[in-house]
């Protein structure tokens, strides 16, 4: 079928002038909307950390769940996930180093105040670091958490009150590995799997001042994260890099990769003047599922929420959510048995939420909603790979949907 | 290449690389939604919609073709709505009937089309809605028949029976017409 000329060239020479002022309009809504989505964009473990800081709840609670957080940004360090790191002349003194230390800042400056953690890795230790603050209760305190990756342990210490608590973990480090629970290992062969991954596109982004350096600076993009890396041109030792994914926006800074106190820094004894306190906590990364989530979701809302589900409308409003939870926990007098049981399951509910967080977005609406309202949908999530999202009803059954007939 | 720096850089929040794509494309977007609605304003609510819910969605959205092709199957989709909406409303005239008023003078002249932009729009008034669609996604948007049948859900064939009768169409309009 052959095209009419004429009509090719009508097409061609066709022109539409838009008035300025249509321009504006179009221009001015999507700014608007640009704004308001950039206000939306959220840091989570910047918001975690507040939450905890927020709760009044005991040290007990509060040391034990900043390891939530903290195992949160493990999954980026010793998991990394940035196609960035596939620069092997950016990334190469990090494979060849056993120490380094970089200060993490979770959040933009779009989002809110960003949140800031001091990291130090050295062979199969690792120590997060920082100072947080909650204003509505006038309370601040240094923060910190000493993995031991070898043992499977972490010491948490809470300066405020010189508090510190045992935490034992399983499967957060590199799953993909069970031989050889090396973070080191596991970026190369992260480094080594990006490298061949045709879905990783990598642009150069040319020369700029960073912190005083001149750098060079890589865009790299994958399916479900993007990455840039900005790396000194002469010493070739990295600048910053800059990782998103899903809800997740990181940027790691200030590198150093000569630390001689870096033995101290992560001794796994409890420091004198610490006192340690409750009992050792664990978790398992394999039960981290949607499966485990359900349950928590229902127990929550049975045991303590009289039958209906907790209030939170998004990753934004977890805040109120655990500090409702906590104030209900801390209001009702269980068992301690089931008070363990319970507080098990607000764990795993929470960190099923900061995994699914770091592979997009989540909708939680069971606000309201009464456990067995089977005709209403309550939560929705696009697992890792899926072409189709998880919808949860009231009455806790699932069902796979497509983007465009998910709930309004 | 460049498109993928602009959505990477819009989802960062950058106004200037939003106002680059609008730039970019616009005239395209709104060629396409005259020649569809032949309505100047109900154009401007199109391509207005479909830029506000490309950035609202941005966080789920995903780069793997050409945005100009993502940009324009979206005009496309929300004119057949707005097509579609308005024949259940008014039940107006037929397609063939309607007359072009995309760029009839008005004390504000928000868009001004040339002469070619009229001859173009009052020769494919006389397709079909459906016809129409295809001619402009294929010819205009340079997008296959194959995408043209993904983006609308009808098999290619569809795609190309609507096209092959939209242009013989065409042909017997612009032949009666003459050379202008």
């Amino acid at each position: 079928m052959k095209t009419p000329k004429e009509f090719v060239r009508l097409i061609r020479e066709s022109e539409i002038i838009t008035n300025p002022g249509v321009d504006d309009r179009i221009l001015q809504d999507a700014r608007n909307e640009l704004a308001k989505r950039q206000q939306d964009r959220i840091a989570p473990i910047g918001v975690l950390w507040r939450t905890l800081m927020k709760t009044k709840k005991t040290a007990f609670i509060t040391a034990s769940m900043i390891v939530i957080v903290a195992l949160i940004v493990f999954q980026f360090v010793g998991n990394p996930v940035g196609p960035g790191l596939t620069f092997a002349q950016v990334i190469e003194p990090i494979l060849k180093s056993d120490i380094y230390s970089f200060d993490l800042i979770s959040g933009s400056k779009d989002g809110g105040e960003p949140l800031i953690l001091h990291c130090l890795s050295k062979g199969l230790r690792f120590r997060l670091e920082g100072n947080f603050s909650a204003k509505l209760h006038n309370f601040s305190t240094k923060m910190i958490c000493i993995y031991d990756l070898q043992n499977e342990r972490i010491l948490t210490l809470v300066e405020n009150g010189m508090q510190a608590q045992y935490i034992g973990y399983k499967g957060f480090v590199n799953p993909q590995d069970k031989n050889l629970q090396n973070p080191m290992k596991s970026l190369k062969d992260q480094i080594t799997f990006l490298k061949n991954d045709p879905d990783v596109t990598v642009k150069e982004l040319g020369l700029r001042k960073m912190d005083g350096h001149d750098s060079i600076g890589f865009y790299a993009y994958s399916s479900n994260s993007d990455t840039t890396i900005w790396s000194d041109v002469k010493t070739e030792l990295p600048v910053q890099i800059e990782i998103n994914r899903g809800q997740v926006h990181l940027i790691f800074r200030n590198w150093k990769f000569d630390i001689p106190e870096a033995d101290d820094l992560l001794s796994m004894e409890v420091p004198a003047g610490y006192t340690v306190i409750g009992e050792a906590l664990k978790w398992d990364r394999e039960e981290m599922t949607e499966e485990k989530f359900i349950e928590g979701l229902k127990l929550i809302a049975e045991k303590i929420n009289y039958g209906e589900f907790i209030l939170c409308k998004s990753f934004k409003d977890i805040n109120e959510w655990l500090e409702n939870v906590f104030y209900r926990l801390d209001a009702m007098n269980f068992s301690k048995e089931e008070a363990v049981n319970i507080r098990q399951s607000i764990d795993y509910v929470n960190l099923f939420l900061s995994d699914i967080s770091t592979q997009g977005n989540w909708i939680y609406r069971g606000q309201g909603v009464r456990v067995g309202e089977a005709d209403t949908p309550i939560f929705w999530y696009k697992p890792k790979g899926s072409e189709t999202y998880r919808v949860i009803y009231g009455d806790l059954h699932v069902e796979n949907v497509d983007s465009e007939d998910l709930p309004e | 290449m460049e498109d993928k720096l602009l959505v990477y850089r819009c989802k960062r929040g950058n106004e200037a690389a939003l106002t680059r794509i609008y730039e970019k494309y616009k005239k395209n977007l709104f060629l396409l939604a005259m020649t569809l609605l032949n309505d100047r304003t109900a154009s401007e609510d199109v391509v207005h919609d479909v830029f506000v819910t490309f950035v609202r969605r941005l966080d789920d959205f995903r780069l793997t073709g050409s945005l100009k092709s993502y940009l324009m199957t979206c005009v496309a989709n929300n004119a057949r709505n707005r097509n579609r909406a308005e024949r259940l409303r008014s039940n107006p005239l037929p397609d063939s009937e309607m007359e072009f008023a995309g760029c009839a003078e008005g004390p504000l002249e928000t868009v001004i089309c040339n002469e070619q932009m009229e001859r173009l729009s009052n020769a494919l008034a006389e397709l079909s809605f459906e016809q129409r669609e295809v001619v402009m996604m294929h010819l205009h948007a340079s997008m296959t028949f194959r995408e043209i049948a993904s983006a609308r859900q009808i098999s290619t064939n569809t795609a190309k029976s609507r096209y092959r009768y939209g242009i013989e169409k065409l042909r017997s309009i612009l032949n009666d017409g003459g050379d202008r």
